[in-house]
């Protein structure tokens, strides 16, 4: 009995103790999990706000393509499209009237196409792609320069190959055709690729590596491209 | 007994495990969070990638392309001669490149030159010959350049890719072979508080860009393309003793400064400087590390500090009889030859040094400032852009003195203030625009015309007071030239100046802004940029200035001048001021202006290229020749005509530019020099291999957009922390139960 009764209190205690420790893992359990979970809803809040996002500016977009205004996609933006770019579904130009068919036909497939808006700061990033404020007019004679989160938009330039072809819709519905002449990484303090040379040019920006999981990275992607006819030009 | 024992032990062994999995979770947890707080830090697994990082910060000239291929490097040697004559220099700029590579090749170089270089002189040594580079319109340029590689003839093209950015080509670079490519340029010295100095741009760590897959585009086949990546492949790997490989610099500066020199310095490089005499001297600095701007100082002895001065020179350095033929056959009523037509042969060319009246007592007539800060909070400065501006105001407002005035304005879809008038500078006031400042958000849009209104409109009809309005800034707007309309309209006599914040402002339009409001324009790029800058910018806010300066003859007609409006002037810096006379024109200058409200004029004459200030003394740099003035004069009407440019009158200012480009023989962003070898050197059906030289430009400018989002590491770390949630969850539902059987066990 002696015996039995020490075992019992040894029994107790343990229960005790374990009562503890099993608080202790719940709570180390269940926060954890939470803590899973809202670094799960961050990123996927950015993946869904960029993705989303779109809708409201191609509604925006659309308005100004009816009416020529400036409209902004929520009323609390603080910016408005000024493009649309949409990437085609073909591969290299042989002549510029098979391509320009190539690019009719391609219309009536679902291309993907992302809507533009002006002033490449952070904030607007998020939402999608966007020209730099300091850069020339959507399809005027200089260079355009467009940035894209990787991960989010631009993540559809990794597969961007020489020949490439797009066309960049400005706000008149007006629409013209350029083919990528080069691709290229370079250090972000490399401006160059910025610089107005009075040629029509289209130059999207996004980070570099594309599969980096952290954001903050040196290095940036940097596609050119020129209005189709002038391709031969260069 | 056996089994109490394991009972008793059994949690203790288990917590042991699920201590090494917390242990685990926590480093994780560390590890991942310093990943993403140092986020400027590439984590990235893969080595290609880390070692790009490694390799640019070693300075090398070794790059990745896209595909991840390795490139070669294009050994490159620098020299620079510059001969200093009083107030001009002339720099001779000579590009080595050395081909040591077994292919043919043709070579890009991007390198920087001083801001107001006027680039007029290309030369192409090939052996022992000089082929003279001429000035062409750059698409002709380019084409006669094409056409020459096409043909296998060495050729140079130097073309102008920003105010101060330019590059150089080569082609058709045999085997072995060293091709001389040398460039000239004229400048003014630079002139503040009694010390000259001169700056040349260095290259810093530069990168070499194959281009194979841009050539693919242009070629009929990829079979060439392929060739040259696959040549790049094989260099990859033969390469890798040159990683480490800076271009060296050699500069030379022959000093004949026309006074009496004090002291001279080099503040970033270790020079040999040999004093010929008190006037002359002779500088060198032999293969220099590029990793900083080369800048030279001196200081005259203190009695021959300069006071004001003219230099002037007859006719043009580059006679052009043929563009001058073509511009009497072209019609007249074309405006852009208007603008270089006429008397160019006869005319006289002089420089025009503008300085306040340096008085003991100056500061005694320093009026009282007003100044209004003008801060954007729209949306489009959250983030790092707005805390730089709040910075930046504060440090403006600590400059303020008791008998100052200020107000603040904050815009983004609406203008509030801070006060209705402008309030009087004491501590209470301050101290309360420093908790205004503190508080403020940027959300909403950009209506700056509606902050330009609120800040120039609320002038006070008589002041002494100087208006000072301060107005920081992205530039995010869209309708530029309506604002600059509401500059011009509202200016009145306050001054404006502009502060761009962020990481890509829109800088054109703020310089022009500044411009027009005759103020000055500050680019803070980094946190760290904003003390040095704002000082720097107030210091001179601070000082008394000369407003409202004009040039005119005696006779009251007004002389052709660059830049068109001149700039207030500030003690201690001088402005240059370009003009071109008619030979036959008046040879005694007016410069008028307003001192502290007060109207001042000065009185200069050119004799015979010799000068007389105010005072009738002779300046000591008289007898210095001048040359290369029209250079000067037409770099800075261009200067003056690119910042005019807008979307309406694009094409005409280009063409006007094009026209003087070509008159002076001095590049522009549309004009470029071309140097051509008549006969072919590359034997057909040799392939040829075209490579980029691409240093980085100059620091503190501009940098590209920031790109990426952390999102899939953050979907990636909460993940990680959800398995090993349920992972934990698990084992420890594991132990309860094992417990619990224990237990039951035990009671048996």
């Amino acid at each position: 009995m002696n015996l039995r009764s020490v075992n019992m209190t040894d029994n107790k205690k343990g229960l005790r103790r374990n009562g503890t420790y099993r608080r202790l893992h719940i709570f180390f359990t269940s926060s954890l999990f939470i803590l899973g979970l809202t670094f799960i809803g961050q990123g996927g809040y950015m993946q869904a706000k960029a993705y989303f996002a779109q809708f409201l500016i191609q509604q925006a977009w659309q308005k100004t393509l009816d009416d020529q205004q400036q409209h902004k996609p929520w009323s609390w933006a603080d910016t408005y499209p000024v493009a649309k770019l949409e990437f085609l579904a073909s591969s290299r130009a042989r002549t510029q009237d098979q391509t320009l068919s190539q690019a009719d036909s391609a219309d009536t497939k679902k291309n993907p196409s992302l809507y533009v808006l002006s002033g490449a700061s952070g904030r607007n990033l998020a939402f999608g792609p966007a020209q730099v404020l300091s850069s020339a007019k959507i399809n005027s004679s200089g260079n355009t320069v467009i940035a894209g989160h990787r991960d989010t938009h631009f993540s559809l330039l990794s597969g961007t190959k020489v020949g490439q072809l797009m066309t960049l819709q400005d706000g008149a519905g007006a629409e013209v055709l350029y083919q990528v002449v080069e691709t290229q990484v370079v250090h972000e303090s490399d401006v160059s690729v910025m610089a107005d040379l009075g040629e029509a040019k289209l130059t999207l920006v996004t980070c570099y590596p594309f599969d980096s999981a952290v954001a903050g990275g040196p290095l940036r992607y940097v596609v050119t491209a020129v209005p189709l006819d002038k391709v031969e030009a260069i | 007994m056996v089994r109490q024992i394991t009972f008793a032990r059994s949690p203790m062994r288990l917590l042991l495990w699920q201590r090494a999995l917390i242990l685990v979770t926590i480093f994780y947890a560390a590890v991942i969070s310093s990943a993403m707080a140092l986020g400027s830090m590439d984590v990235e697994q893969t080595d290609g990638s880390n070692r790009v990082t490694d390799e640019i910060q070693q300075g090398s000239l070794i790059t990745f392309d896209a595909s991840g291929n390795k490139s070669v490097s294009l050994p490159m040697k620098t020299q620079v001669t510059m001969q200093v004559s009083g107030w001009t220099n002339r720099v001779s700029l000579r590009h080595e490149f050395h081909n040591d590579q077994l292919f043919w090749v043709n070579g890009e170089y991007v390198f920087p030159l001083p801001n107001e270089a006027a680039v007029d002189g290309l030369k192409m040594w090939v052996g022992d010959r000089v082929i003279e580079g001429q000035i062409k319109e750059k698409a002709k340029a380019k084409s006669l350049f094409s056409d020459a590689k096409k043909a296998g003839k060495k050729a140079s093209l130097l073309q102008q890719k920003r105010a101060n950015i330019f590059s150089a080509q080569v082609a058709n670079l045999a085997p072995g072979e060293t091709l001389i490519v040398e460039l000239s340029y004229q400048e003014v010295v630079h002139y503040d508080q009694g010390v000259f100095s001169l700056r040349f741009p260095m290259v810093v760590a530069p990168r070499y860009q194959p281009q194979g897959a841009s050539t693919a585009a242009k070629s009929p086949s990829s079979a060439y393309a392929d060739s040259a990546m696959a040549l790049w492949d094989s260099l990859r790997l033969n390469n890798k003793s040159g990683q480490n490989r800076i271009n060296s610099v050699d500069i030379e500066v022959d000093l004949n400064v026309g006074m009496a020199i004090d002291k001279i310095d080099s503040p970033y490089h270790q020079v040999e400087v040999s004093r010929k005499d008190d006037e002359q001297a002779h500088i060198r600095l032999t293969a220099a590390t590029a990793n900083s701007d080369f800048v030279l100082y001196w200081q005259p002895k203190l009695a021959n500090a300069p006071r004001a001065a003219i230099f002037s020179q007859i006719g043009k350095t580059y006679e052009n009889p043929e563009v001058s033929e073509l511009d009497k056959n072209a019609a007249t009523n074309d405006d852009a030859e208007q603008a270089i037509r006429s008397k160019a042969q006869s005319s006289e060319y002089a420089l025009l040094m503008l300085l306040p009246p340096q008085q003991e007592s100056i500061s005694e007539v320093v009026a009282p400032r007003e100044l209004i800060l003008v801060i954007d909070t729209s949306g489009s400065m959250s983030g790092e852009a707005i805390e730089q501006a709040k910075s930046a105001i504060i440090y403006a407002l600590a400059g303020l003195r008791a008998e100052d005035s200020f107000n603040i304005l904050q815009f983004n879809s609406r203008v509030y203030a801070l006060a209705e008038q402008p309030l009087k500078a004491n501590a209470k006031n301050i101290g309360i625009a420093q908790a205004y400042v503190h508080s403020l958000q940027a959300n909403g849009g950009t209506e700056m015309s509606l902050a330009l209104d609120k800040a120039l409109n609320q002038q006070p009809s008589a002041t002494h007071s100087l208006r000072q309005v301060l107005f920081i800034t992205d530039g995010a707007v869209g309708n530029e030239s309506q604002l600059f309309n509401q500059i011009r309209n509202q200016l009145q006599a306050s001054r404006l100046f502009t502060i761009g914040i962020g990481a890509a402002p829109n800088g054109h339009f703020m310089q022009r802004a500044a411009e027009l409001g005759r103020g000055t324009y500050t680019y803070i790029g980094k946190q760290s940029e904003v003390k040095s800058k704002m000082v720097a910018m107030l210091d001179k806010l601070e000082k008394p200035t000369v407003t409202d300066v004009e040039v005119r003859f005696a006779d009251g007609s007004i002389p052709d001048y660059w830049p068109a409006t001149i700039p207030d002037l500030y003690a201690h810096e001088p402005i240059m001021v370009a003009m071109k006379l008619s030979s036959f024109s008046d040879k005694e200058f007016v410069v008028s202006g307003l001192l502290a409200g007060q109207y001042w004029q000065q009185q200069l004459s050119i004799k015979n290229s010799s000068l007389i200030n105010t005072n009738g003394n002779p300046n000591a740099n008289s007898s210095t020749s001048a040359k290369g003035l029209d250079l000067i004069w037409a770099r800075k009407q261009i200067a003056a005509l690119e910042l005019s440019k807008e979307a309406a009158n694009r094409d005409r200012i280009e063409k006007q530019i094009t026209a003087i480009s070509l008159n002076y023989h001095v590049m522009s962003a549309y004009t470029s020099l071309v140097a051509i070898d008549k006969t072919p050197a590359r034997p057909d059906g040799v392939k040829l291999v075209n490579g980029q030289v691409v240093p980085h430009m100059p620091k503190g400018w501009q940098r590209l957009p920031q790109t990426a989002t952390s999102s899939y590491a953050l979907i990636i770390f909460g993940s990680m922390l959800l398995a090993l949630s349920l992972l934990y969850g698990l084992s420890f539902a594991g132990v309860s139960r094992s417990v619990g059987h224990h237990v039951i066990k035990a009671d048996e």
